[in-house]
């Protein structure tokens, strides 16, 4: 148990650091050439770990339906769109919005039951989670009157 | 504004994307997905460099080293989600990731990581956020 819930917050710690580098490439490199390099990477790691792990096994491979093929895209709009909303907005605000945002569209999609997900009913706890994940939201980026006033946008951003 | 809406269509990719992976992951395993999606991935965004005419990467030498290997802790990331998620099942996986990503992406923002300037957190940032962990556990357990 204990060890389980340490690899998780490792992985997502290890999400903001992901997000800090991301950004500081973001600096030099424009956003293509930073998806690009961003993924490159990812994709020499996963082979990495896929060697250590499976050895021979990783390479043989099963077919497979043809949109598998375009999963990337995916990959694309993820790291292009997590790095310009956190240049705009600043890491926290972004990362706050970026999972809101997560965890409705997985709610929706479970309710629906779409994309073949397995239907899981809407209940009233899920309705308070979503009050308190908004609620949530709209109080972290509320500012004190003054500052608005001063235009201190850097407060939070 | 514009970024609000990356922001909140970066997460209904991230949804897609994890949606998607899992289907893949079970039919080709875990190390199989991350490489195809990453590599298909990579692909497809050289060729945007490509057709967009970026030229920035010639500058890749001025990003510091370990910088540009951010990309790479995706393996590592997906290691230990993989591990967790053996432990302890989805509830308890989900939700830690997404509290300890909060919770130390706020922490190096005030500490000036990013660049800006340090960020001062008042009471209300402190409710939003609990009032958000909250939201988080609400719905994944």
């Amino acid at each position: 148990m204990i060890t389980g819930i340490l690899l998780a917050l490792l992985a997502g710690a290890l999400v903001s650091v992901q997000t800090l580098f991301n950004n500081n490439v973001n600096t030099v490199l424009h956003s293509n050439s930073t998806t690009a390099l961003v993924l490159g990477m990812g994709f020499i790691a996963s082979l990495c770990m896929g060697f250590l792990f499976e050895g021979a096994d990783f390479l043989s491979w099963k077919a497979m339906p043809a949109w598998f093929w375009f999963s990337g895209v995916l990959g694309i709009g993820v790291v292009t769109c997590v790095v310009k909303g956190v240049r705009l907005l600043g890491p926290s605000y972004a990362t706050t919005i970026v999972m809101t945002s997560q965890l409705l569209c997985a709610l929706w999609w479970d309710s629906a039951g779409w994309f073949g997900l397995e239907q899981v009913p809407f209940t009233a706890q899920k309705a308070i989670g979503v009050t308190a994940l908004i609620a949530g939201l709209l109080l972290f980026k509320s500012k004190p009157k003054e500052m608005k006033q001063r235009g201190m946008q850097h407060e939070l951003s | 504004m514009k970024g609000i809406i990356y922001a909140v269509l970066g997460g209904v990719f991230l949804t897609l994307q994890s949606t998607a992976n899992a289907a893949i992951g079970d039919q080709l395993g875990t190390w199989q997905a991350a490489a195809l999606t990453q590599g298909t991935g990579f692909a497809a965004a050289m060729l945007i460099v490509w057709l967009t005419g970026d030229r920035s990467w010639k500058k890749l030498r001025q990003v510091k080293l370990p910088y540009r290997f951010g990309g790479a802790l995706a393996a590592f990331i997906i290691f230990s989600n993989i591990t967790a998620f053996h432990h302890n099942g989805a509830a308890v996986t989900v939700s830690a990731v997404l509290i300890a990503q909060i919770l130390v992406t706020l922490g190096m923002e005030k500490a000036g990581w990013f660049g800006h300037s340090a960020m001062r957190l008042r009471a209300p940032q402190w409710i939003g956020i609990a009032l958000m962990i909250t939201g988080i556990l609400c719905l994944s357990f």
